[in-house]
């Protein structure tokens, strides 16, 4: 793999709130997307593309309010896309080497990521933003795009779901 | 917090894997030049290079399949941009939705625990002002075209009507039930309350010079046919209120001609029944139906009888105009030119009643309601659905394009350039307007005519004039649909559903150049390609038979099943590798891949290879073999 040396050209103005994100936010966004659906080879490569996207907006004088639900919203969005992901997963392939070791699921984990896997993606997604990220009822309608009425519904089957498969017979309640 | 709640978020935690970002700046810096690069070249060029044997062009953006508009929120459509509506589901309250006029892209733009209503762009289609219905408030909201940045901008006590962006959006007036008329000032955030002293009945309407605004005023309820309302129009100016008819009836929605010098409005008959009532009390009879009356000398002609509900719609050339007539149950969604109103340019009859109507901002099409569905229908011709079963929809909004296009003129040849590839020095408009409905189509080897090479005026959203575009304007396998080529491979607006298009080179104007084009998409899966030879500014066509090319829109990729795109190998001219596959959920989930590589030889794009494969798909994403090369790798000989 040959190595290259890249110049960053000058200093922009935003550049500090996108290495602020690197540093804060991206760590859980890229593993947000990852949980959604898909490997971490095509989050990184949809979350990434997303900050390149809302850095080059915010250069032109396009106001992004809140860059992490912004840059989340259009990773989910990249990340839907299927051939965008077989992309993504070559080329990370092309930079690691032949031969991509998957990552183990940890074992006490592996319930949950089998319930997880006969989740609709929505219903995934509403439930990583939910108890993942943080995201209350509003800020996940806002980065899904739907109303909270959805959200919330498909809060609530989600967990019924997940409920059934883990074999769990808590309350059928959504948390706040 | 339940212990199923907590088992959830543990779990998440021990199966999220958080990347390290402190590495990656440049990775994005490096992302963020390319998208400038792609930008760039995407406005600077709607054309294609013709390449054949001689020059290799530009190959950059035609081999990227471009994901840009597919996977951004909210970003705008082709020309004519977004379909935006008011939908009102079981579950939710009213929301704002936006669909591309082919039916793609349906997505929700606006959507909260209120009612979201009375959807209208902004001049320059990259706004969208709406209005917020809570129980006993309203509150007039904008939003950007991509959904973001939602601004409440006025609240009132009651109900609002429909607002009205000002012709250069630095302005909005807004009506409210109460019969207050605002002007809002955007920029400065401040609105003057106008003093009419009559009540208010609907939504007012801009004069193009923005001076006036029009409006249908008087009593809300009239009891006799002697109380009624009349059309106003509001000098914003100088403050002056002006009665502009004199009307027994109803006169409802009025809508200024693009060229201010006429109002249209609707004479609603305040009984029941439409038009039974008409045919009651005689066609002569002037109350009833679409009206147009003169500003200055206020005579006023009533253009069609039939007209029951309003408001009309003018198209963006203000030579015809769209309205609502008909028997209940069913409405009639009619379209006549204006100046030969007896003889309306198409009927379609409509389940429910009142549609909303909406012309394309090129004037070529309307969209409109129809019971819980959208169709959209080139004015002549039948409609298509674009949307359905939605719930009971609301108004309908078109997108207009910041960027208008000169559009070429299919017919006769202008003379060959002497430089075809220099740029023309102050720009190259092509004479007369575009009419889809008039190409010649000539039945040859494909039923596929001559294509052209056109070098319109194209403007930039700040009206800046491009130069050196070339388009390649061909007569598509329908008949109905001249292409514009472009480095993404988009149709202009047509009919629904209108079918990708996949080309393998750029025009730079080279004689003699090639470019490939296939053909394809929802409907039509198994398109032919046609390949364009540059003879001057004409492109000789011959269709290329036998292709078997499949190609799907990715931005209309299921859940599951089929997909595929298509490019070209490594850039090479006349050739077109597809990548095919189903998505299988049975048993263990894979895809099963089929990659054909084509190349054209002559009039047949030749199949020249071809491998199959399958794709597991687990938890942990997609795992391709190792076996299956790069697609981008170049065609075997």
């Amino acid at each position: 793999m040959p190595s290259c040396v890249v110049r960053v050209e000058g200093a922009s103005a935003n550049e500090p709130k996108i290495r602020a994100f690197l540093e804060e936010e991206y760590p859980r966004v890229v593993a947000t997307v990852a949980l959604a659906g898909g490997s971490r080879a095509s989050a990184e490569d949809a979350v990434q593309e997303a900050l390149a996207r809302a850095w080059e907006r915010s250069e032109r004088g396009e106001r992004i309010d809140s860059l992490g639900a912004w840059v989340t919203t259009v990773a989910l969005n990249l990340s839907r896309s299927r051939w965008r992901r077989v992309m993504a997963e070559r080329r990370a392939r092309a930079r690691l080497g032949p031969a991509t070791p998957q990552h183990p699921v940890p074992e006490d984990a592996l319930d949950l990521d089998r319930a997880l896997a006969r989740l609709s993606r929505r219903q995934r997604e509403a439930v990583v933003l939910r108890y993942y990220l943080g995201e209350d009822v509003a800020g996940i309608a806002r980065i899904l795009g739907v109303s909270d009425g959805t959200v919330k519904t498909t809060l609530h089957r989600a967990r019924k779901a997940l409920a059934e498969a883990l074999d769990d017979r808590e309350d059928d309640r959504v948390g706040t | 917090m339940s212990g199923l709640d907590d088992r959830i978020r543990e779990g998440l935690e021990r199966l999220a894997r958080p990347a390290d970002g402190s590495d990656i700046i440049e990775d994005v810096a490096r992302r963020r030049r390319r998208l400038r690069v792609v930008r760039r070249a995407r406005t600077a060029t709607l054309a294609l290079a013709v390449v054949a044997g001689s020059a290799a062009g530009v190959w950059g953006l035609s081999r990227a399949f471009d994901f840009d508009r597919q996977t951004q929120p909210g970003v705008s459509g082709g020309r004519n941009g977004l379909i935006a509506f008011s939908a009102k589901t079981e579950e939710n309250d009213w929301d704002i939705l936006v669909v591309n006029p082919d039916g793609s892209g349906l997505r929700p733009l606006v959507a909260g625990p209120h009612g979201e209503i009375h959807p209208v762009w902004s001049p320059d289609g990259k706004r969208l002002a709406y209005i917020t219905q809570r129980e006993r408030t309203a509150s007039l909201q904008i939003v950007e075209a991509d959904g973001s940045d939602r601004d409440k901008v006025f609240g009132a006590p009651g109900p609002l009507f429909r607002p009205a962006w000002s012709p250069d959006g630095s302005r909005i007036a807004i009506a409210s039930a109460s019969g207050q008329l605002l002007i809002l000032e955007l920029a400065r955030s401040t609105y003057i309350a106008q003093s009419l002293g009559i009540p208010i009945l609907g939504a007012p309407a801009w004069s193009p010079d923005a001076n006036h605004l029009a409006f249908a005023g008087g009593q809300e309820e009239p009891m006799s046919y002697e109380e009624q309302a009349q059309i106003y129009t509001w000098d914003v100016e100088r403050r002056k209120l002006m009665r502009v008819t004199d009307m027994t009836g109803a006169p409802t929605d009025p809508v200024w001609s693009p060229d201010g010098s006429r109002i249209a409005f609707i004479n609603e008959w305040v009984g029941e029944g439409c038009p039974s009532m008409a045919s009651e009390l005689g066609p002569d009879d002037p109350f009833f139906g679409l009206h147009v009356v003169d500003v200055q000398t206020q005579v006023t002609t009533r253009l069609i009888a039939r007209a029951c509900h309003g408001p009309p719609a003018w198209s963006p050339d203000a030579s015809r105009v769209a309205l609502v007539g008909g028997e209940e149950p069913a409405s009639v969604v009619i379209v006549m030119d204006v100046d030969s109103p007896e003889d309306p340019l198409m009927g379609i009859k409509v389940e429910g009643e009142a549609p909303s109507i909406a012309w394309s901002p090129d004037g070529r099409l309307i969209a409109f309601s129809a019971g819980d569905s959208i169709r959209v229908a080139p004015i002549g011709r039948s409609a298509s659905e674009i949307v359905s079963g939605i719930g009971t929809l609301g108004d309908i909004a078109w997108q207009p394009v910041t960027a208008p296009v000169a559009g070429p003129t299919v017919g006769a040849p202008t003379s060959p350039s002497a430089d075809p590839i220099g740029c023309p020095t102050d720009g190259d408009p092509l004479p007369g307007s575009y009419r889809p409905s008039d190409p010649q189509i000539e039945e040859d080897a494909g039923g596929l005519g001559e294509g052209r090479l056109a070098r319109p005026r194209i403007y930039e959203d700040d009206a800046r004039p491009l130069r050196c575009r070339y388009l390649l304007v061909v007569p598509a396998p329908d008949g109905d649909i001249l292409y514009s080529a472009v480095p993404e491979a988009r149709w202009l607006p047509g009919l629904p559903g209108a079918p990708t298009v996949l080309m393998s080179a750029e025009i730079d104007g080279q004689p003699g150049q090639e470019v490939v084009v296939a053909f394809g998409g929802p409907g039509h899966p198994h398109r032919t390609g046609v390949v364009f030879t540059l003879e001057g500014e004409r492109l000789r066509a011959m269709r290329v038979a036998g292709a078997r090319v499949s190609i799907y829109p990715t931005a209309a990729v299921p859940l599951s099943g089929e997909f595929a795109v298509g490019i070209d190998c490594a850039g090479e001219p006349g050739t077109i590798v597809t990548t095919s596959g189903a998505f299988a959920s049975g048993g263990d989930l894979h895809y099963d891949i089929t990659r054909t590589f084509h190349r054209a030889r002559g009039t047949v794009f030749e199949e020249i290879d071809r491998e199959t494969f399958t794709v597991d798909v687990g938890t942990e994403g997609e795992r391709w073999p190792e076996t299956a090369d790069d697609p981008f790798r170049s065609c075997p000989r």
